[in-house]
């Protein structure tokens, strides 16, 4: 697993006219190695911006991105399950995540089970057409996992879907994230989804973006299940965070939280 | 989905997959009533121009001849894919390549063929290399232009998911790029085939001394009707078995995902 470190001068994107708008202004965040993120903030605030920077695949802006290497000195391997599924159309689901492994001889096996794992195990043969929204998110969830990533992000992964199946890939994620056990960026809007699964919460505010809140999230596993402790959780963040969001709390630009 | 109702199926007349070989019987019967009604060696019956055909391919020329005109058809239809599809691709994704590209693109579009042929055949000489040369040169461009289209809505989404999970230049180029260009590839192919086998023929015929379009010529200076249309019948038939052969069994293919 690997550590990421973003310090980021600025980053700005150009308006419908053309003018520059700042998403973010001498924006710093840092997670440990192993963590579990949970970036949470209003839409259009840049979190996808802030992923896509952290996945390297933004490279226009001004700063720096760390992202720790292996030992012996290999690339760290990054999983990323987008807003939508992203699957190639034109291949199977098993040859979706299989192409995501790359040259392995059990690549073919390795994606049958991670299939399976995620629910899937009839669902190799198939394109993704013929899957639904919470099968598609199921068969990225399996192409992000079969990677062993170092670093995976997430981008609203559980969004528009019906709860249930929300709350079942939810489980399915943290469970899988204990046992392998890489560092994880997680956007979400959604602040009970966010105090459920992470060991930590930012919470982005304003334009530029800047971090209104950076708490560690103290819950037994438990109490995640919980949804009157989510709920009460979720106050307590609230609360100070109106306020905070004038005036931020220096402690929060600071590195660190966590476990 | 509320469904229209459908009218009572009328009984077919012959029954539907009867209907085509029945147009073209049709199409023979009319041949020869027209034949006989009237009269002339120069508007020779589909009995006579059969027994050319046959008494032509048992001779072996006529094998020959279709066999050197569809040689050269495969190799300036290769050689004007390749071309085409990298100037396209290149326009498609490089506005500066487009916009330098372009004029020359338009110009050559607009160029009649036969002036390409003439041109080729006065600066080359009268040989293999300006017949073929001619041939594609004509067809580069249309193959340009669909292919433009095609690198145009490519999807940057999936340019990053392979870069994210690193598929490599290989990896992408088979399985992120070509199934997306393969309808313009395919409408290429189409077009391209429907073009280059009738500008071989004038080729043929204004500077090769074999193939069909020399036969023709021959068979015209020699108002040799019969053995004229036992030519065009024998080449038609080889483009209708290429298109259900291999065209059609590759647009299946293709359009698989698709289902």
């Amino acid at each position: 697993m690997s550590d990421l470190k973003l310090a980021i001068r600025a980053k700005r994107y150009p308006r419908h006219d053309g003018s520059p708008v700042a998403v973010f202004d001498d924006f710093a965040l840092s997670v440990p190695a192993g963590q579990f993120l949970a970036i949470a903030g209003p839409s259009g605030c840049g979190k996808t911006t802030l992923l896509n920077i952290a996945a390297g695949l933004d490279l226009e802006f001004d700063g720096d991105r760390q992202l720790g290497r292996l030992a012996g000195g290999a690339a760290p391997a990054i999983g990323y399950m987008f807003q939508e599924p992203r699957l190639l159309p034109w291949r199977t689901v098993a040859h979706n995540v299989e192409l995501a492994m790359g040259a392995r001889d059990d690549a073919g096996a390795a994606a049958q089970a991670w299939l399976a794992r995620v629910g899937l195990p009839d669902a190799g043969p198939l394109y993704p057409r013929q899957l639904s929204l919470g099968m598609a998110r199921r068969a990225a969830l399996a192409r992000a996992f079969c990677v062993a990533p170092d670093l995976l992000l997430m981008d609203e992964p559980f969004a528009s879907l019906d709860e249930a199946t929300a709350d079942d890939l939810r489980q399915l994620l943290r469970e899988i994230a204990e046992r392998t056990g890489g560092t994880i960026l997680f956007v979400t809007h959604n602040v009970d989804e966010a105090v459920r699964l992470a060991d930590r919460i930012v919470m982005l505010a304003g334009q530029p973006a800047a971090v209104a809140r950076d708490v560690a999230v103290d819950l037994r596993p438990a109490d995640r299940q919980d949804p009157e402790m989510v709920r009460r959780f979720r106050d307590r963040l609230r609360e100070p965070a109106a306020s905070a969001a004038v005036e931020p709390e220096p402690a929060a630009r600071a590195v660190g939280g966590g476990r | 989905m509320a469904s229209s109702t459908e009218a009572p199926a009328r009984s077919a007349f012959l029954g539907e997959r009867w209907h085509r070989p029945a147009s073209l019987v049709g199409l023979i019967g009319l041949w020869g009533l027209a034949a006989v009604l009237v009269g002339d060696a120069l508007f020779p019956g589909p009995a006579q121009v059969a027994g050319e055909l046959l008494r032509q391919v048992a001779a072996g020329e006529l094998l020959f001849h279709v066999g050197v005109t569809l040689g050269r058809v495969a190799v300036s239809f290769v050689l004007a894919m390749l071309a085409g599809c990298a100037v396209g691709v290149a326009m498609g994704l490089w506005p500066t390549v487009n916009r330098l590209a372009d004029g020359l693109l338009l110009v050559l579009l607009n160029v009649p063929a036969l002036v390409t042929i003439i041109l080729c055949y006065v600066w080359l000489g009268l040989t293999e290399t300006a017949a073929v040369l001619a041939v594609a040169i004509n067809k580069t461009p249309m193959v340009a232009v669909n292919m433009r289209e095609g690198a145009r809505v490519l999807d940057p989404a999936y340019a990053e998911l392979a870069r994210v999970y690193r598929f490599g230049r290989w990896k992408t180029l088979r399985h992120v790029v070509v199934p997306q260009l393969a309808p313009y590839l395919l409408a290429s192919t189409r077009n391209g085939l429907a073009l280059i086998w009738k500008i071989v023929l004038v080729v043929e015929l204004l500077g090769r001394s074999n193939g069909v379009g020399f036969k023709l010529q021959l068979y015209f200076q020699l108002f040799r009707i019969d053995s004229l249309l036992a030519y065009s019948i024998a080449f038609i038939v080889c483009v209708l078995a290429i298109e259900f052969a291999v065209l059609q069994p590759l647009e299946k293919r293709i359009s698989r995902w698709q289902r």
